[in-house]
């Protein structure tokens, strides 16, 4: 019913109270944002977790969003604000990016055997090497690359400028292009 | 490796998929609180608004009284 509205029209039908536009928008953002979680902090029970908090926040402040609120941006921002808050961060950083290797690849559709072992290959590096960088480059990397988000509205949910969020992915390109040779030689 | 080709490589990596159980879990609470807050704002309305009006109506009884004190004594 609302899935094809204008983000405008959503917005106005959610501070209404509207739950069919509540609806609408999680049915549209629901996926991203939880890929978006799971690539950012590695481990899926965190991304359950921080996913089912992300949506609560929204329920309870849709009715009070400013009228110029991108609900998609929004959602973003508090995703992401979730995850640098989270007090296991640390654990996320190191062991997470270990264990995502361990379930990950297992739940992907598979092809034949051998393009299946190589594509995982080729995916566990990049997925390691993803994990190392920084989470300030991983974020910005993801967003846009992954996400699709253009860099104006990536550097909003990031509160940082344009041209800062612009540095940030380039640097996070050159270290991840930088990274992923290495990571082939292991 | 040119930015684009970075970029599809991250695209490809394989998704951690939302299970349907998940996403109706979450979207049934979620859902249940943004009733219940629009439920709490339209009776913290009505309440603002009785109080409001009760309150006018309280003042203006008192004021007449005081104004019919003032004039009868």
């Amino acid at each position: 019913m609302g899935e094809d509205a204008a983000p405008s029209v959503l917005l106005e039908r959610l501070r209404a109270g509207d739950a069919a536009a509540f609806r609408a928008v999680y049915e549209q953002h629901g996926a991203p944002i939880f890929r978006f979680l799971t690539r950012l902090c590695g481990r899926r029970e965190l991304a359950e977790d921080l996913f089912q908090e992300t949506w609560m926040r929204f329920a309870r402040h849709a009715r009070t969003l400013r009228p110029d609120t991108e609900p998609r941006a929004w959602l973003y921002t508090v995703a992401r604000n979730l995850v640098r808050s989270h007090a296991r961060w640390a654990l996320v950083d190191a062991a997470g990016v270990a264990a995502l290797a361990s379930w990950w690849y297992l739940e992907a559709p598979s092809a034949a055997p051998h393009e299946a072992a190589v594509g995982a290959d080729a995916g566990r590096r990049l997925e390691r090497a993803l994990g190392r960088l920084p989470i300030a480059g991983r974020e910005v990397l993801l967003l846009v690359a992954a996400e699709g988000l253009a860099v104006d509205e990536a550097a909003r949910v990031l509160g940082i400028t344009p041209e800062a969020a612009r540095q940030r992915l380039h640097r996070a390109r050159a270290e991840l292009a930088r990274c992923l040779p290495k990571e082939d030689e292991t | 490796m040119t930015d684009e080709e970075l970029d599809a490589r991250i695209r490809a990596l394989p998704e951690a998929p939302l299970t349907a159980a998940l996403a109706a879990r979450v979207q049934s609470q979620a859902g249940a609180v943004f009733a219940g807050e629009a439920r709490v704002r339209w009776v913290a309305g009505i309440v603002t608004a009785t109080a409001v009006v009760s309150a006018v109506a309280l003042y203006l009884t008192w004021a007449v009284q005081f104004l019919n004190a003032l004039a009868s004594g």
